[in-house]
C-alpha cells in the first residue's frame, strides 16, 4: 500500500542558520528503508521478534498477522511476540494504531523484528468537509484551514478577525473599531451585484445566520474555508459565496481537564484626524468669503458669532477629539472543562468578553455558555448534544458622533457662561457632540440572546454504514432600545424621542444523513453520503416609538407617557423553507487517485412556483503523486497532490416574497391625512417578478498541494475561474415607469484568481527548546469582471450599464466619475472660464475634448478591487518563549473616503463647518485680516497669508453653495487603498512543566501583545490622518453604486471610528 | 435500550421525510402587500390616499420651492439656496446635478403609476358602494392630471404612462406635449363628470378643484406649442363657472388677506386644493429629515433673525433657512402707483393702501433673548428688537432710534438687505410646531379662489375683454385694500396689460408654488430674469452700525440661457432608457 514511507525522523545535521534555499539544496535525504536482520530457515516454522518504535522502544499491543489467515499474535509489554508461520512464503502484516502498516516477507527467518514508523499527519490527518470528514490525502476540493494554534495567535473579538490575513483567497476587511463591529468577509472576491456576497457559515453542521459576534472565539477549535465547487456544492443553493465551517470544541476521553484563558488590554486611537484648529478654521472660512467677495472684511458681524470672535482673539480652540476620544478596555475570560471515558465525552465552558470603545458609553459585552456531550450506547448507537448560548449587550451600536466631532466649529465655546452645554455652539445646525454624554441624555442599546443547539443520533447499521439524524434549533431574540433627550444632536432641541423594539427569529433544521464508509481490498476507499434535510426559518418583531415623554430619566422605560410616532412591526413576519436532497460519492484508489461526485437538489420557498427546484452538481479528481512509485526515491518530496474540480453552486440572494411585487406604506410613501384624520395609503414599490430564479456560479479549480523536505515547506497553489450566471441584477428602470429598479436574472460575472499558501519551517529546532522559526505566507490575486449585463448594442456586443455604474470587462465595483486633474491655477484663468470654472476650482478632464464638461466626460477612475492581497505570519520559539507577528497587505484598490468625499457632507467648501485640514488652493490674505496668524512680520504685526497654488483641494468659496460641497467635489474622495498592516505582535512564555506542576497546573503560558502596532498607507492623505484606516474602507458598505446623486455613488451615511492600537496581557492555563 | 433508540430514530426519519414539503415551500406573504390589494375596497381607499400622499413631496419639500419660486422675479438667492436653481448656476442646473427636478420627476411618475394601479384594479373592487368607488376614481383622475400638469410645465414632452406597470420596461419615450395636454384635459373632464362638489374630508379634491385646474391647463396650453384656438375661451369658461357658482361649491374669498393664511384656516373657503399635513406624529413627519413627507415650507423664507442682537431662535419665529430673499421688485410692487407707474405713496405711507405687504411680510421682531448676539442684557423681552422699515430712513430718524429710551433696536433698511437679512414672507409660518426645528404642521395651500379670479382676468385679457379682466382684478385688489381705500385700489380696463396681470399675481400669490410657471406661461421668464432692474445682480452690501458686509442678489441674469424655459430631464432617465428618453435642448 504505502509505496513510500514518510519519515518523521528529524534531520539533525542541519544548522539552524541555514535558509530556505540551502534547505532545498540539502534536501537529498537518506532513504529510510526498514532494517531487518534474518537467518535462513526452511518451511513452516516458529518465529519470534520485537516490534519497536524508531527510537528503539518496544511497542505493546501490536497486531502481527500472517497475511490471508487468522493466524496472528499480539506483542507484549516489551514489544515481543512469538508466532508460527505456515511457510517460507508467508507474509506478516504488522499493524498498530498510529503507525504505518507494514508487510514483511518472512522467508526462512526465525527472528523478524521490525521498527514501525509513526503515521505522519499527512497520511491519516482528517480534514473537516461539509457533512463529515475526509482523509486529507483524499480531499479533492480547495479548502483553507485555520488551526487551533493559529486561532490562538491573536486574541480576537470574533472569528472574522481571526481569519484576517491568515488564509489565501479570503479577504477580511475590518469595518471600523466600534466594539462589537463585525468585519466583512469575502471568499474569492465579489460575484453578486445585488445579492449578498457573504459566505455561508456552518457551526457544527448547522447553517448559521446572524452576527459573528454571537460566537465566542474561545469555543472554536478550527475553521475550514471551502472555496471551490467540489467542496461547496453540497451546500447547493447557498454555496456560491464559499462556506466557512466552524467546529467547536468537544470533549475527549481522558482525565478531566480544566482550562482558563484570559486577557486584559487597553486600546487607544492609532492616530488622530488632522482637523483644522480655530485659527485654521478662521482662515479657511475667510478664504471662502473672500472668494465670493474679494474685499470681504472679517469684522462683519455675520462672519463669526461674538463668541467665536472672542475665542479667536483669545487664541482658544475647542478640540472635540481631545474631549471625546478616550482609552478603551478589552477583557476576556474563558473557563473550560472537558474530559470523558471511552463511552462518554463531555465539555463545558463559560466565557465573558467585554470591550469598551474609544468614545464614551460604547461597549460590547458577551456572556457565553456552552456544553457538549457525546454518549456511546452499546456498540452501534451514539448520541450527542451541543448547546451554545450567548447573551450580548451592545451600548451605542448606532450612535456615531464623528460627524459632530469633525464639523462643529472649533472657535465656538461648547459651554455657555453658566457652564451649561450649548447644543448649537455657533448658532448653526452643527451640534455639540458633548450634549450626548450628560446623564439621561441618551440610550442606545441592543441586547441579544442567541442559542444554537444541535442534537444528533447515530446508528451503525452495517459495517461501514451509518445513519445519522441531526436536529438543529437555532434561535435568537433581540431587544433594541433608544432614547434621545431634547438637547442632543439627534433631536436638535425638539421634543425627546424614545423607542423600543424586539424581534425573534428561529431556524429549525432536520437532517437525515446516511454514510457508507468502507475500504475494500486495501486499495479501494469508498465513502458515500446521502442527505435529506428540511429547514424552516421564521422571524418577526414588534416595536414602537414615541416622542415628548414626561421624564428624561425614565429613558425608554415608560413609552406610554409619550405621544406615539410609530407603532409597527419592526421586523415583518418572514418565513422561508428549504428542502434539500444531496448525494456524494468519494472514491480513492490506493491513496493515489481520488474522485468526488456531488449532487444537491434544493427546493426553496423563495422562488415562484415552477422555479423552486434546482440541481447543483459537481465533480472533482485528485492525484496524489507523492504516493506514486516513481517518486519513491525522491524522499525530499513529502507530499504532492494535484486536484481539479468543476461544479455549480447557487446563491439564495432572493429575499422571501420578492417574486410577488409589493406596495409600501409609511411616512413619506403613502401616509397622509385628511384634516385631523390620519390615513394609511399605499404606493407601489416593487414590480412582481414570477420568473426570478437563482444565481448560479460555475467554478473550475485546479490545485496543487505540496510538501517538501519532511514537510518543512508545505503549501498549495490554487488557480480558479468562477462564472456567475443569471445574476440577480437590480436593474435600474427609468423612474417614469413608477419604479426605480427591478430585480432580474441577467448578466454574467467572472472571477479568476491565483492563490498561494505556503508554510515554511525556516529553522527547525535541533532539540527541545531550540530555536525554531516558521512562516505562513498567503497571497491572493483575484480579478472580477463583468461579462454581460443583458443589454446589447445594435451590433450584438455587450453594453455597459451606465445608469447602474456597471461596465463590461470591469470589476463589479468601479468608480465612474469625472477625472480630477488638479485645481485651476491663476495662469489658467482663461481656459478655466471656457469650462465655466475659475482659478481655485476643481479641474476635471475634458475627456472627449469637446470643450464642455458634461456627463460624457465621466470615466472609470478606480475600482475597489485590489491588485493583490497577502498575509504573513512569523512564529519564533526558543526555550519557553514564543513570538508571533501577523501582518497583511492589500495593494491597488481605490477606496472612497467619506471625510473628503463631497456628497458625504464631512467636507464642505463654504466654510460653514469645520473639516479636515486639507491643503487647499488659496488666494493671499492681508495680515491685518488674520490677527492671530502665528507668522509675524519683523515689526510684530501678523504676516500676510500667502497664496497657495495647491492642486489638492479647491478654494473654499461661499459663492458656489450648491449642496455646500464644491462642484466635482466627489472626485476629492477617491484615494489609494494600498496599505500594510502589522496586525499583532505577540510575545509569550510557557512556564516549564515542572514549575507549572508545582502550581498545580498542567500548562501555563503568559503573553503580552500589541495589536495594530504599525500601519502604513500609500496615500499621503491617510498618513496625515492616521485615524482613517484604508483597510476599513476597502469593502465599506457605506457606499453603493446605485446612487443617483451627482457623484453616482450613494453615500449611506456614517463613518468608521478611528483605527485603534491595543496593548494586551494574557494567560492560558491548564489545570 | 438499543431498540428504543433505533425505533425513535427510525420514526424521526419517516416523519421528517413524509411530512408535506408543499407547506414549507409555499409562500404566503401576509405581512407584505402585493398589488392585488388594490382590488379590494380597502385597497382602493389606500391606493387613492397613496396618490394624495405624493402631494406632500411635490408641495412641501425644498424641491417644491426650488422649482417654482427660485430663479424668478420675486425671489433671489438666500444664504442657503442650495439647489443652484435660484441663479441658474451652470454647474448645478445640469441633468446630473439638478436633484430638485429629478425628485419632482420621480414623485410624479411614482404617483402616476399608483393612480394607474387604482384605475386598473379599482373598478373590480368588491364590496364597495358604487358611488364611493366612482368618487374615488374621479379623485384619482384629477390627481393624475395634476401630476402630469407639473411634468409638462417643467419638462415639455414627457413619457405618457397610462397603464399600471406590472412588468419591467426601459422602453420609455417622451410623448409630444400635445398628447400630454390632451390626456390631462381628458382626465379632468372625466373627473368633472362625476366628482363631488364639496370635499367629504379636508384635503379631498372636488369639482371646484377640477374647474380651477382645467382653467389653468387651458391657459397654459394656450401659449405652448400645442395651443388650440379655443384655449383662452375654455380657460375663461371654467374659471367663470367656478366664480359664478361659489355657493354650489362652498367656496368664496376671505374678506381679509390675513385670514387666507391664518394658521388653522388652511382648509378654509378660499382653498381649492392643498397638500395635507397635521400635528399627528404618526401620520406627519414632524422631525428628522427624510426628504419624504415633511413640510419645510415654514423655513424657506425666514431670514436669520436669530443672529441679530437680543434675538434667539424660537418656535414662534421659526427656523431660519433663509433660502429665498425677496427682490426689491416684489417688495416695491406693493407701493400704490398710478396708471403711468408713478408712486402714489412715500415716506411712512409707503405700502399703506395695499395691505398685503404688511400682512404677509414680517418686518418687526421682538426681543426674546436679552443680550444675545451682542445685544444688551438689559433689553426687555417683548420690546422691539429689529425693524425692517421697508424704506431708507432719514438720519434724524436713525439718530432718534439710536437714542431711544431705554434701549435702541436694530434697523435694517432696504439697501442693507443681504442673503440673511430681509423682510420675511410669513404665509407659511407654523407656530404650532412642537419643537424649535420641527416641521410645519400646516397644510400647504396650492390653489385658491383668488388665483381663479386672476386666471379669469388673464384669459379675458387675451380674449380682448380688458373690461372683464379689470373687473376680476379689482375683486382681488379691493380685498387687499386698507379700510376705506378700495377705490384707490381699483384699476381701469385701460390699465390692464400682461405686466400688470403678472405683477398682480405676484402681489397676491408670491411664494405659492406658481411663479416660475406664471413667467414661463406668459413668456416673461427670460425677459424678467435677464432684467437686473427686476432680478438684482450680485453685489456686496456694506452696512454701518453693527454689521459690515454681506451680499445680495444673484447671477441669475447673466447665467440664464434661452433653453432654461425647460428643465433638464434627469440624467438617470436617459441612462436607464439607453437614450430612448431624450434630453431637452441645451443641457
Amino acid at each position: 500500500m504505502n509505496k513510500r514511507i514518510p519519515s518523521s525522523r528529524p534531520h539533525r545535521g542541519l544548522k539552524w542558520s541555514r535558509l530556505v534555499p540551502l534547505l532545498l539544496l540539502s534536501g537529498a535525504m537518506a532513504p529510510l528503508a526498514p532494517q531487518a536482520a534474518y537467518a535462513q530457515v526452511a518451511s513452516a516454522h516458529p518465529i519470534t521478534g520485537r516490534i519497536t518504535s524508531d527510537n528503539g522502544e518496544g511497542i505493546p499491543g501490536v497486531t502481527v498477522v500472517v497475511k490471508g489467515t487468522t493466524t496472528g499474535a499480539t506483542t507484549d509489554a516489551e514489544g515481543n511476540y512469538t508466532l508460527t508461520v505456515p511457510s517460507d512464503n508467508s507474509i506478516l502484516v504488522i499493524s498498530s494504531i498510529g503507525y504505518v502498516k507494514q508487510e514483511i516477507a518472512v522467508g526462512k527467518r526465525t527472528n523478524v523484528s521490525q521498527s514501525l514508523v509513526p503515521e505522519t499527519q499527512a497520511l491519516n490527518e482528517v480534514q473537516v468537509v461539509g457533512y463529515g470528514t475526509q482523509k486529507k490525502s483524499q480531499v479533492t476540493g480547495a479548502i483553507s484551514s485555520v488551526s487551533d494554534e493559529q486561532l490562538r495567535d491573536v486574541p480576537v473579538a470574533n472569528i472574522g478577525q481571526a481569519l484576517q490575513g491568515r488564509a489565501a483567497g479570503i479577504t477580511v476587511a475590518s469595518n471600523g473599531t466600534a466594539p462589537g463591529q463585525s468585519p466583512t468577509i469575502r471568499i474569492r472576491g465579489n460575484r453578486s451585484l445585488s445579492g449578498s456576497n457573504d459566505p455561508l457559515l456552518v457551526v457544527d453542521g448547522v447553517p448559521f445566520d446572524g452576527s459573528l459576534n454571537d460566537l465566542n472565539p474561545d469555543d472554536i477549535t478550527s475553521l475550514e474555508v471551502l472555496k471551490d465547487a467540489s467542496s461547496t456544492a453540497i451546500y447547493g443553493a447557498r454555496g456560491a459565496n464559499g462556506v466557512i465551517l466552524i467546529t467547536t470544541r468537544r470533549g475527549k476521553s481522558g482525565a478531566p481537564r480544566v482550562t482558563y484563558s484570559g486577557y486584559y488590554g487597553q486600546k487607544r486611537i492609532y492616530g488622530r484626524f488632522d482637523l483644522m484648529n480655530g485659527e485654521q478654521y478662521y482662515n479657511y472660512k475667510l478664504q471662502a468669503y473672500r472668494a465670493q467677495s474679494p474685499t470681504f472684511d472679517p469684522s462683519a458681524a455675520s462672519f463669526l458669532t461674538n463668541d467665536e470672535r472672542a475665542n479667536y482673539q483669545a487664541g482658544k480652540t475647542t478640540d472635540y477629539q481631545s474631549l471625546l476620544f478616550q482609552k478603551g478596555h478589552i477583557q476576556n475570560h474563558s473557563l473550560g472543562l472537558s474530559g470523558g471515558t471511552d463511552q462518554t465525552q463531555y465539555s463545558a465552558s463559560l466565557g465573558y468578553y467585554d470591550e469598551t470603545g474609544i468614545v464614551p458609553v460604547q461597549r460590547f459585552q458577551r456572556f457565553s455558555l456552552r456544553g457538549t456531550l457525546d454518549q456511546q450506547i452499546g456498540k452501534r448507537v451514539k448520541v450527542g448534544l451541543n448547546t451554545l448560548n450567548t447573551f450580548t449587550n451592545a451600548n451605542d451600536p448606532n450612535v456615531n458622533v464623528l460627524y459632530q466631532m469633525l464639523t462643529t466649529s472649533p472657535l465656538a465655546s461648547p459651554y455657555d457662561a453658566n457652564g451649561q452645554l450649548v447644543l448649537y455652539p455657533n448658532g448653526d445646525q452643527l451640534s455639540n457632540p458633548l450634549t450626548l454624554y450628560v446623564p439621561n441624555a441618551h440610550l442606545d442599546r441592543s441586547r441579544r440572546l442567541r442559542t444554537i443547539n444541535s442534537l444528533y443520533g447515530q446508528v451503525n447499521i452495517l459495517k461501514g454504514l451509518d445513519y445519522r439524524l441531526n436536529v438543529g434549533l437555532d434561535g435568537r431574540t433581540q431587544a433594541d432600545d433608544s432614547f434621545y433627550a431634547s438637547v442632543t444632536p439627534n433631536n436638535g432641541g425638539g421634543v425627546n424621542t424614545a423607542s423600543s423594539a424586539s424581534s425573534i427569529a428561529y431556524n429549525l433544521l432536520a437532517e437525515n444523513i446516511l454514510t457508507y464508509n468502507r475500504n475494500f481490498a486495501d486499495k479501494h476507499d469508498l465513502n458515500v453520503t446521502a442527505l435529506y434535510s428540511r429547514q424552516t426559518y421564521h422571524t418577526d418583531g414588534f416595536g414602537g416609538a414615541v416622542q415628548n415623554t414626561l421624564a428624561d430619566y425614565q429613558l425608554n422605560t415608560n413609552l406610554g407617557a409619550g405621544t406615539p410616532t410609530r407603532v409597527n412591526n419592526t421586523t415583518q413576519p418572514i418565513d422561508w423553507g428549504l428542502v434539500s436532497y444531496m448525494g456524494r460519492i468519494n472514491y480513492a484508489y490506493d491513496n493515489r487517485y481520488s474522485a468526488t461526485l456531488t449532487a444537491r437538489i434544493d427546493q426553496s420557498s423563495r422562488l415562484a412556483p415552477g422555479h423552486k427546484t434546482n440541481l447543483f452538481p459537481s465533480a472533482a479528481v485528485a492525484w496524489n503523486i507523492a504516493n506514486e512509485a516513481f517518486l519513491k526515491d525522491y524522499s525530499w518530496v513529502s507530499n504532492l497532490k494535484l486536484r481539479a474540480s468543476l461544479g455549480r453552486v447557487g446563491s439564495t440572494a432572493i429575499n422571501p416574497y420578492q417574486t410577488q411585487g409589493s406596495l409600501s406604506a409609511g411616512l413619506g410613501s403613502g401616509y397622509y391625512n385628511y384634516g385631523p384624520t390620519g390615513a394609511v395609503g399605499v404606493v407601489p414599490s416593487s414590480i412582481p417578478n414570477p420568473n426570478l430564479g437563482w444565481e448560479y456560479t460555475t467554478t473550475t479549480n485546479f490545485g496543487l498541494d505540496f510538501g517538501f523536505l519532511e514537510n518543512r515547506i508545505t503549501g498549495s497553489v490554487e488557480v480558479y475561474q468562477q462564472r456567475t450566471n443569471d445574476l440577480l441584477l437590480p436593474y435600474a428602470l427609468p423612474t417614469a415607469s413608477g419604479y426605480g429598479s427591478v430585480l432580474i436574472n441577467a448578466g454574467k460575472t467572472q472571477n479568476r484568481g491565483v492563490e498561494l499558501s505556503l508554510t515554511t519551517v525556516n529553522l527547525r529546532a535541533k532539540d527541545l527548546g531550540g530555536f525554531e522559526w516558521s512562516t505562513d505566507w498567503n497571497f491572493t490575486v483575484n480579478r472580477e469582471k463583468v461579462l454581460d449585463l443583458n443589454s446589447y448594442n445594435s451590433d450584438g456586443s455587450a453594453r455597459d450599464d451606465i445608469g447602474n455604474q456597471r461596465f463590461i470587462g470591469q470589476p463589479l465595483y468601479v468608480i465612474y466619475d469625472y477625472k480630477n486633474i488638479g485645481i485651476w491655477q491663476t495662469s489658467e484663468a482663461d481656459l478655466a472660464k471656457k469650462y465655466g470654472s475659475k482659478p481655485g476650482q476643481i479641474k476635471v478632464q475634458d475627456v472627449n475634448s469637446d470643450g464642455v464638461i458634461n456627463a460624457s466626460d465621466r470615466v472609470i477612475v478606480g475600482s475597489r478591487q485590489p491588485k493583490f492581497e497577502a498575509g504573513l505570519t512569523n512564529r519564533f520559539r526558543f526555550k519557553g518563549f514564543d513570538l508571533t507577528v501577523v501582518a497583511l497587505t492589500r495593494v491597488g484598490a481605490t477606496v472612497v473616503d467619506p471625510y473628503s468625499f463631497g456628497p458625504s457632507y464631512y467636507a464642505t467648501n463654504t466654510g460653514r463647518r469645520n473639516q479636515l485640514n486639507f491643503n487647499y488652493w488659496a488666494a493671499a490674505i492681508p495680515g491685518a485680516l488674520v490677527p492671530q496668524n502665528p507668522n509675524r512680520n519683523a515689526d510684530g504685526t501678523p504676516a500676510d497669508i500667502p497664496a497657495n497654488p495647491s492642486n489638492d483641494y479647491p478654494q473654499p468659496d461661499q459663492t458656489s453653495r450648491a449642496n455646500e460641497w464644491p462642484t466635482y467635489g466627489s472626485t476629492l474622495g477617491y484615494h489609494s487603498g494600498t496599505f500594510i498592516k502589522v496586525r499583532s505582535i505577540d510575545l509569550g512564555y510557557t512556564l516549564p512543566a515542572a514549575w507549572a506542576k508545582s502550581a498545580f497546573m498542567t500548562s501555563a503560558r503568559v503573553y503580552v501583545q500589541v495589536q495594530n502596532p504599525y500601519i502604513w498607507a500609500a496615500d499621503k492623505y491617510f498618513q496625515r490622518n492616521k485615524a482613517i484606516d484604508p483597510d476599513a474602507l476597502s469593502y465599506s458598505s457605506r457606499f453603493s453604486n446605485t446612487g443617483t446623486a451627482s457623484a453616482n455613488i450613494d453615500f449611506q451615511g456614517g463613518s468608521n471610528y478611528p483605527v485603534t492600537r491595543a496593548f494586551i496581557v494574557g494567560v492560558n492555563l491548564g489545570l | 435500550m438499543k431498540k428504543i433508540v433505533l425505533a425513535t430514530l427510525g420514526t424521526a426519519l419517516v416523519l421528517s421525510a413524509s411530512s408535506c414539503n408543499k407547506d414549507i415551500l409555499d409562500e404566503t406573504p401576509q405581512s407584505v402587500l402585493t398589488p392585488t390589494f388594490l382590488q379590494t375596497s380597502q385597497g382602493v381607499e389606500a391606493g387613492v390616499t397613496g396618490v394624495y400622499s405624493g402631494l406632500r413631496q411635490i408641495y412641501g419639500n425644498d424641491s417644491g420651492f426650488f422649482t417654482t419660486v427660485a430663479g424668478t422675479d420675486e425671489w433671489t438667492t438666500g444664504i442657503s439656496a442650495s439647489s443652484g436653481l435660484s441663479d441658474y448656476n451652470n454647474n448645478d442646473l445640469t441633468p446630473l446635478n439638478d436633484g430638485s427636478h429629478g425628485f419632482i420627476w420621480t414623485v410624479c411618475y411614482t404617483q402616476i403609476n399608483n393612480a394607474n394601479g387604482v384605475l386598473k384594479y379599482g373598478p373590480n373592487a368588491q364590496g364597495m358602494a358604487p358611488a364611493r368607488l366612482t368618487q374615488l376614481l374621479a379623485e384619482t383622475k384629477l390627481l393624475r392630471a395634476n401630476y402630469y400638469f407639473v411634468l409638462v410645465q417643467d419638462f415639455g414632452d414627457v413619457p405618457l404612462m397610462l397603464n399600471f406597470v406590472d412588468a419591467p420596461t426601459t422602453d420609455i419615450v417622451r410623448a409630444p406635449l400635445a398628447d400630454v395636454y390632451t390626456q390631462i384635459i381628458k382626465d379632468l373632464n372625466e373627473s368633472l363628470a362625476s366628482i363631488a362638489d364639496k370635499p367629504a374630508q379636508p384635503g379631498r379634491v372636488t369639482r371646484a378643484t377640477a374647474l380651477h385646474l382645467l382653467s389653468k391647463v387651458y391657459l397654459t396650453r394656450a401659449t405652448s406649442s400645442a395651443k388650440q384656438g379655443d384655449d383662452y375661451a375654455n380657460a375663461a369658461k371654467y374659471a367663470k363657472e367656478l366664480i359664478d357658482n361659489q355657493g354650489r361649491y362652498g367656496v368664496g374669498l376671505e374678506t381679509d388677506p390675513t385670514t387666507v393664511f391664518a394658521e388653522g384656516n388652511e382648509n378654509g373657503k378660499e382653498v381649492l386644493f392643498n397638500a395635507q399635513f397635521n400635528a399627528d406624529p404618526t401620520f406627519s413627519q414632524l422631525g428628522g429629515f427624510t426628504y419624504g413627507g415633511e413640510n419645510i415650507a415654514a423655513f424657506q423664507f425666514r431670514s436669520r433673525y436669530d443672529k441679530l442682537p437680543n434675538m434667539a431662535r424660537d418656535v414662534n419665529n421659526g427656523r431660519p433657512f433663509a433660502r429665498h430673499v425677496p427682490t426689491y421688485y416684489l417688495l416695491d410692487s406693493y407701493i400704490l402707483k398710478d396708471a403711468s407707474g408713478n408712486a402714489l405713496e412715500s415716506g411712512n405711507t409707503l405700502r399703506s393702501t395695499d395691505t398685503r405687504y404688511n400682512k404677509w411680510f414680517t418686518t418687526v421682531y421682538y426681543v426674546n433673548s436679552p443680550g444675545a448676539n451682542g445685544g444688551n442684557a438689559k433689553a426687555v423681552t417683548g420690546d422691539t428688537a429689529v425693524w425692517y422699515p421697508g424704506r431708507q430712513l432719514s438720519s434724524a430718524k436713525l439718530a432718534q432710534i439710536s437714542a431711544r429710551s431705554p434701549l435702541t433696536y436694530t434697523v435694517i433698511q432696504p439697501d442693507q438687505y443681504t442673503t440673511e437679512y430681509y423682510p420675511t414672507l410669513n404665509k407659511f409660518d407654523s407656530r404650532n410646531r412642537t419643537s424649535l426645528n420641527g416641521f410645519s404642521t400646516r397644510p400647504n395651500i396650492i390653489y385658491r379662489l383668488a388665483d381663479t379670479y386672476l386666471m379669469a382676468a388673464e384669459a379675458y385679457f387675451y380674449l380682448g375683454n380688458s373690461a372683464q379682466a379689470a373687473t376680476y382684478l379689482n375683486v382681488v385688489r379691493e380685498r387687499a385694500a386698507a379700510t376705506g381705500k378700495k377705490a384707490q385700489m381699483d384699476i381701469t380696463a385701460a390699465q390692464v396689460n400682461l405686466d400688470f396681470i403678472l405683477d398682480e399675481r405676484m402681489r397676491e400669490l408670491c411664494g405659492e408654488f406658481t411663479r416660475w410657471y406664471d413667467l414661463k406661461r406668459t413668456g416673461q421668464l427670460l425677459p424678467r430674469v435677464r432684467n437686473t432692474a427686476i432680478t438684482p445682480a450680485l453685489r456686496s452690501v456694506t452696512r454701518d452700525g453693527f454689521t459690515k458686509g454681506g451680499v445680495y442678489g444673484s447671477n441669475a441674469a447673466i447665467n440664464i440661457k434661452d433653453f432654461h424655459v425647460l428643465r433638464p430631464i434627469p440624467q438617470q432617465e436617459i441612462d436607464r432608457s439607453a437614450g430612448k428618453t431624450t434630453q431637452n435642448p441645451g443641457y
